[in-house]
């Protein structure tokens, strides 16, 4: 089902460090808000990133120095969600009207639909997670890529795309990470901080059977949107926008967001 | 089928607004539809004792599984209680989303706000 008859900005934003990508984010929720187009973003990070769910405990959690030297930095997300390990992965964000798929569980699965059909194009084989009925994991410091929930994509007994969402005043963002191979930044953490921050995704060249770059997963997923949920007009952000993001990269830069539990 | 209880008010929001026994205070969750379309709520972030709200204004987000949701006021007024025992079990706003769900009380700052919320019949019409 086609959510709404308008055309999508499709943006593919240059990588950015942690603050930064989660502003732009924030910046295209605020814009459908403000009644801009809907967004579909693209996205990678500059630097390897440890990304925490919004509510998730995390002070005193994690080794801050060790990540530090290892050249990893951290963000938390608007988003809910636990920690995860952006690197060598192509991360995608929706900013669309609550109303446009009907509730936020209906827009994760037509988006992980969009997803499915990209990894297909590419050779993988994946496949939406079924419902179970095993008691819930309370948040807590376990990586996202560690367990699937309902509705997720998974492949070879793996998570391979690892998303979240926000709702919030008649606005759904939604973004998520599509690892490609395992980050080489693991190897510089010592073993207890690696097994806290990976999940060990399926990673999609595991899942292809060859090395994927990231154009062609952007590529192949750009075709999907445009088949299953509409039209998308390639942009990129206006100097204004630029400028507000920057702006609203300051709260993600702030221990006082990124600690706040 | 979701359950309405007769004797709330409601919003579009899907939060449930009870008249308690003390004067222009009030209690607010969120509905049995509204955690069942959610799902298992894994946090619940709830404002200060003496934060006042205008009407619909957010006053805390809930988590369910890696949705995070604002929740709104549907009255304009003071907090004078919230539910301690979200803390440590959110998942009560699944199980009893209408008792030991509950969120916060408030005082209402303008009682004529009770008068624009939805009766049993109407929030039914709304979740069809």
């Amino acid at each position: 089902m086609k959510p709404l008859a308008v055309t999508w900005r499709l943006i593919v934003t240059e990588p950015a460090d942690g603050a930064l990508n989660m502003a732009v984010d924030e910046l295209l929720a605020e814009g459908v808000r403000s009644g801009e187009s809907p967004a579909f973003r693209l996205y990678s990070w500059s630097l390897p990133c440890l990304s925490l769910g919004r509510n998730q405990p995390a002070v005193g959690r994690y080794d801050v120095e060790a990540l530090r030297s290892a050249g990893i930095g951290v963000v938390r997300r608007p988003t809910g969600g636990r920690a995860v390990l952006h690197d060598a992965e192509v991360t995608y964000s929706v900013a669309a009207p609550a109303r446009a798929w009907g509730s936020a569980r209906r827009a994760y699965r037509a988006i992980n639909e969009v997803l499915l059909e990209a990894i297909a194009s590419l050779g993988g084989a994946a496949h939406v997670h079924p419902a179970d009925q095993r008691p819930l994991t309370p948040l807590s410091t376990t990586p996202c890529f560690a367990e699937p929930a309902p509705g997720e994509v998974v492949a070879d007994g793996r998570k391979l795309i690892g998303s979240a969402q926000l709702c919030e005043r008649g606005v759904l963002l939604q973004h998520g990470s599509i690892p490609l191979r395992r980050s080489r930044a693991l190897d510089r953490l010592p073993v207890e901080l690696r097994g806290l921050i990976d999940g060990r995704p399926a990673h999609l060249e595991n899942i292809v059977g060859i090395a994927v770059p990231p154009e062609r997963l952007e590529e192949a997923v750009s075709s999907a949107w445009r088949g299953r949920i509409g039209a998308v007009e390639p942009g990129s952000l206006t100097e204004a926008e630029v400028g507000r993001a920057e702006v609203l990269a300051g709260r993600y830069r702030s221990d006082e967001w990124t600690w706040r539990q | 089928m979701a359950i309405v209880p007769e004797d709330l008010h409601y919003t579009s929001e899907h939060e449930w607004v009870r008249r308690t026994d003390e004067e222009n205070v009030v209690e607010v969750g969120i509905t049995d539809y509204a955690q069942s379309e959610l799902g298992d709520v894994v946090f619940v972030e709830l404002p200060a004792v003496g934060n006042r709200y205008d009407l619909m204004q957010g006053f805390g987000t809930i988590e369910a599984v890696k949705a995070v949701s604002e929740l709104y006021s549907p009255v304009a007024g003071e907090v004078v209680a919230v539910n301690q025992g979200l803390d440590t079990s959110p998942a009560l706003v699944n199980t009893d989303p209408y008792g030991d769900g509950w969120m916060i009380r408030v005082r209402v700052s303008s009682p004529a706000d009770l008068d624009q919320l939805l009766d049993a019949a109407a929030y039914n019409e709304l979740i069809g």
